[in-house]
């Protein structure tokens, strides 16, 4: 059977307009929770913005309470990110809300929920890794401190610790560099892959 | 103008196309009724920016294919597809040689992957090529080189069915 035949057999057979739904119901639905992907990143956008705005809070009052050098660095070094996040956050909010108020057709509405994924995900892992070293000084410096005019600080092997901390350092960052991977393959990568397989079936004459 | 009831009155009318869109996309009962929830409640996002420049119908597509196509299951095996019928609903009252046929048609429609159902589909609803590119966001040569591909895989592919 060719598809013009069955095309034609169907508008014969057409079956009636029938309405399953009622309205009550369909109302109900335009006030459930959404379960697509798209809207769990705005979920997740939002929460990460309330977080980033907690921290920048904490941050400002440990540099109110706390006048030490190195606790007001870290705290400035916070508030900087926070503020660095806070926009590209709300940029990608922005994205996700426009896609969701728009109709685009479907290959612009696959490329714009690729990039709104990617985007995400790149800031997730690229976040993840930052904190790394930034928590590592951070340790080292309140170590040192918790140490320093001691009478452990004689007996001390700068040397031995050093190594050690740089060891544990290298470690942990190769733990989050493979754990945050397969995390984000985890949650995104094969539906990713999807996606992107669509687009290009699309894309292809 | 755009109220939740005349939202309400459009979706009931037109509610047709999303149960069509969910059968050709999802198999279980359960994934449908998700697949339609989601999809009426992206329309319902979406219908403040409605214009009414191009037809609800046309617009509903728009919504609903995109939500289907985009729709994130945790089992994506499922999406190898089996046999879910497209107009199943009309097969009972046909001749049972016709039936096998139709039959035959609807099981290789399922085989398609989520970009041809969706050309079959539009194709199907009579919408023109030019229409088609519209919604899909291709050119009208792109769907009319597309849907020969299409029509070429069904014929071969039905033949195993019957």
């Amino acid at each position: 059977m060719e598809l013009d035949e069955f095309k034609e057999r169907l508008k014969e057979n057409a079956p009636d307009e029938t309405v399953i739904h009622t309205a009550h119901e369909l109302q109900g639905y335009i006030h459930r929770r959404a379960a697509s992907s798209i809207k769990k990143i705005k979920r997740s956008i939002l929460f990460e913005l309330a977080a980033c705005a907690v921290f920048i809070i904490a941050s400002v009052w440990a540099w109110e309470h706390y006048p030490v050098s190195y606790v007001r660095a870290f705290a400035l070094l916070s508030v900087f990110l926070c503020c660095f996040l806070l926009l590209y956050l709300g940029a990608l909010y922005k994205k996700v809300w426009t896609y969701e108020k728009e109709a685009p057709a479907v290959r612009e509405g696959l490329q714009r929920v690729i990039g709104i994924i990617e985007q995400f995900t790149r800031l997730y892992f690229r976040f993840t890794m930052i904190t790394l070293p930034i928590a590592f000084i951070f340790g080292l410096i309140t170590g040192f401190l918790s140490l320093n005019g001691g009478a452990a600080m004689k007996s001390f092997n700068w040397q031995k610790a050093i190594f050690f901390y740089t060891c544990w350092f290298i470690f942990w960052s190769a733990v989050m560099y493979f754990f945050s991977k397969w995390y984000i393959k985890k949650l995104y990568g094969n539906y990713l892959q999807q996606l992107k397989d669509q687009l290009k079936d699309i894309e292809n004459g | 103008m755009h109220t939740e009831t005349n939202f309400i009155q459009s979706i009931t009318q037109h509610q047709n196309i999303v149960h069509k869109v969910c059968n050709l996309y999802m198999n279980n009962e359960q994934d449908k009724k998700d697949l339609f929830q989601e999809i009426v409640l992206s329309a319902w996002k979406g219908f403040a920016n409605f214009k009414g420049d191009a037809k609800f119908s046309t617009w509903l597509y728009r919504v609903a294919l995109n939500t289907a196509i985009t729709f994130f299951r945790k089992e994506m095996k499922q999406l190898k597809t089996v046999y879910n019928g497209y107009y199943a609903d009309t097969l009972p009252d046909m001749p049972p040689n016709e039936n096998e046929q139709l039959a035959a048609m609807h099981k290789a429609i399922a085989e398609l992957s989520a970009i041809d159902k969706a050309l079959v589909m539009l194709y199907l609803e009579d919408y023109s090529y030019n229409d088609i590119g519209d919604i899909m966001g291709i050119s009208s040569n792109n769907v009319a080189v597309k849907m020969n591909r299409i029509k070429t895989k069904l014929k071969e592919n039905s033949k195993k069915y019957l």
